[in-house]
């Protein structure tokens, strides 16, 4: 069995180390590029969300790599992840792509039929062995979370340009081979080094944006179009939402923290969205009054076309912005989006926040 | 008033709020989440009263009963308490209503089964069918846009002007909807697309009930987009005449009504040439291949 996996952020890293250490043969697809979107975007169906089209172009160029199993997951609604696979599969079967789909559906009545539903990846391994490497991958998830979120808040006052970019290339490459949890604590020490080399200008006091949004959007930086650099080498702190461990310990792996995080997000969404519409409709809600509370210069929220549950909170977060006063920014991105127009208004977004502290500091718009 | 990204019938849903606001006294926009165990309407819908209540506009007050029967139809009481609250009525008129309404309910599926569009159904009409109609067509998608002769612009009525008998998704019994269904491995997990694709997929299996199939899905969609797919790749598979139209609030008639000529002159070309020879794919190679 040669295993592949949809891309999202730096789940591979996470995936194959998991993978590898269960005793399979990984083949992840290649990195996202212009021609895994025309591949996916090609074959999927028009109106689809961009990750779908994205995941269909990974499976196609990672069975071109010789992969012949897929793993991804599944979900019972009400955002159409959860029936990607079903679809996927018949584009694939059409197209000739020899790929077996492995599809991890949540569990239906009871946690403890979680084992079965993993059964297909953990042949041969003792569950103690499943176990160690599970507690493996969420260590290796943690340690690239915390390199990443340390990194965003300082591309903003780089000294050097790019320097943050390139530490983080670094951190992939040695983390990404680590398999032990001891040669992970080594490789994240120095990374840490590294990450502490960078020249820093403390000059200015940068702005702040937050980015909420669909998961997919957020995590990963070549269909959001590197959003976290960009703002980054505006000068800008990003506060990301949503890193992968977050997800995981929402919904996979029990945590008190995140719970008790969880029922904030929904209690500060209350006056603007009841409850649940799917995906991450709600929390991107939520998290908009919670940074908009902590006083960030400004909100982003990302998200794919016609992705459902995020048109909802498109719609409900101009009441957002009214009450606490925050602009609030939505990119829609699908496979036609372009760098330059992301670009121009990232910059006319920035400019405007620049404005409102300089009003608000009690100068002009202008800064003259 | 709305975003752009949405669908037509969330913005004609707030046309009508808009519309009638001045009129009256309250507005009932229930949130609906789920009317069946295991399966949701969808993401749009069970945000609506709350995109409703943000969209910077005077409205009457807002009656948004949440309906939630995943697990089960004994949720409806929250409802019927909530309405209780709302209207300050007891609980007996309140559910005297419900069960009212609930007989109502299943008089309009009986008569939809028996062939009426809810449009004849409410205005107490007669099923129009006249003798002559040889060619029968499926038009399947969600209630708020085939019956909207606004939004599908008068398709039901284009087709009928054509020759074709049109048989709609909620004309078909739930058990034949079951049937077609089976084919798919996941069950679904939306209750409007559950109908389309079971619908789609029983004609698909049985092909002497219809002569081909419209699939009838607002522009942005997010069922649609996956299942429409689906119903396509499977009529395809088939050679079964299969048309996808996507519509929005720019869409024209005209080029509606041209493509729905050509595609009920495929139709009856098909039923003219026995050898069934169709102009489309391998068909036409084989043809070009010989000469």
């Amino acid at each position: 069995m040669r295993i592949t996996f949809p891309h999202m952020g730096t789940l591979w890293l996470v995936l194959q180390a998991l993978l590898e250490n269960l005793g399979h043969v990984v083949v992840p697809p290649p990195t996202i590029s212009s021609r895994t979107i025309a591949l996916g975007a090609k074959y999927s169906p028009e109106c689809v969300c961009l990750p779908f089209k994205v995941n269909v172009g990974n499976f196609i160029e990672a069975a071109e790599r010789g992969a012949d199993t897929v793993v991804m997951a599944g979900g019972t609604g009400p955002c159409r992840l959860g029936f990607y696979a079903t679809t996927q599969r018949e584009i694939l079967s059409e197209l000739g792509v020899n790929l077996k789909m492995i599809v991890l559906e949540p569990p239906r009545n009871s946690i403890l039929e979680i084992s079965d539903i993993i059964a297909p990846l953990t042949q041969g391994s003792s569950a103690l062995d499943v176990l160690r490497n599970l507690h493996f991958a969420l260590l290796l998830c943690n340690a690239l979370d915390r390199v990443e979120r340390r990194l965003s808040s300082m591309r903003a006052m780089q000294a050097t340009p790019r320097a943050c970019d390139a530490v983080w290339a670094n951190a992939l490459e040695l983390l990404g081979q680590v398999r032990t949890t001891t040669a992970l604590r080594q490789a994240e020490n120095r990374v840490n080094t590294l990450v502490g080399a960078v020249p820093i200008s403390k000059s200015h006091r940068p702005l702040c944006v937050a980015v909420v949004g669909e998961i997919y959007m957020v995590l990963e930086p070549s269909v959001n179009l590197d959003l976290e650099k960009r703002l980054g080498e505006m000068g800008v702190v990003v506060e990301r939402s949503l890193y992968l461990s977050d997800w995981l310990y929402a919904h996979l792996i029990p945590s008190t923290r995140a719970l008790i995080h969880a029922r904030r997000v929904r209690g500060k969404a209350r006056p603007y969205l009841r409850g649940f519409v799917g995906g991450h409709g709600l929390e991107t809600v939520g998290k908009s009054v919670l940074y908009a509370e902590q006083g960030v210069d400004g909100i982003i929220q990302v998200m794919p076309l016609t992705c459902m549950p995020e048109i909802v909170a498109q719609s409900i977060l101009p009441a957002v912005s009214r009450q606490y006063g925050v602009p609030i920014m939505t990119l829609v991105f699908d496979e036609h989006s372009g760098e330059a127009g992301l670009q121009t208004r990232l910059e006319a977004f920035v400019d405007m926040l620049r404005a409102r502290r300089r009003l608000a500091q009690g100068g002009t718009v202008g800064g003259g | 008033m709305t975003v752009d990204e949405t669908c037509a019938p969330v913005k004609i849903f707030f046309g009508h709020v808009l519309e009638l606001k001045d009129q009256v006294d309250c507005v009932l926009a229930p949130r609906y989440i789920s009317v069946e165990r295991r399966a949701y309407l969808c993401p749009k819908l069970m945000g609506l009263p709350d995109m409703l209540r943000q969209c910077n506009t005077q409205l009457p007050p807002l009656f948004s009963p949440s309906i939630d029967l995943r697990r089960g139809q004994l949720a409806i009481v929250a409802a019927l308490l909530e309405a209780r609250r709302f209207f300050a009525r007891g609980i007996y008129p309140i559910t005297r209503a419900y069960c009212r309404s609930l007989q109502e309910g299943r008089r309009l599926e009986r008569q939809l089964i028996a062939g009426l569009t809810p449009e004849e159904a409410f205005h107490g009409q007669e099923r129009r069918r006249t003798p002559g109609r040889r060619f029968r067509v499926a038009l399947l998608g969600h209630p708020y846009n085939i019956y909207d002769p606004t939004l599908s612009m008068n398709l039901m009525e284009h087709l009928r002007a054509l020759g074709i008998d049109v048989i709609t998704a909620e004309m078909l019994a739930s058990d034949k909807i079951a049937l077609g269904l089976s084919a798919i491995e996941k069950e679904l997990f939306w209750t409007l697309s559950k109908r389309v694709l079971g619908a789609g997929l029983y004609y698909l299996g049985h092909p002497g009930e219809v002569d081909g199939i419209v699939v009838l899905s607002s522009f942005g969609c997010g069922l649609e987009s996956l299942v429409g797919d689906l119903l396509e790749r499977a009529a395809r598979k088939r050679e079964f005449p299969f048309m996808l139209l996507n519509v929005d609030e720019h869409s024209g008639e005209a080029g509606l009504v041209t493509r729905v000529e050509a595609f009920i002159d495929m139709i009856k070309g098909r039923s003219r040439h026995a050898d069934y020879i169709s102009p489309h794919g391998d068909a036409l190679a084989g043809v070009a291949g010989t000469t």
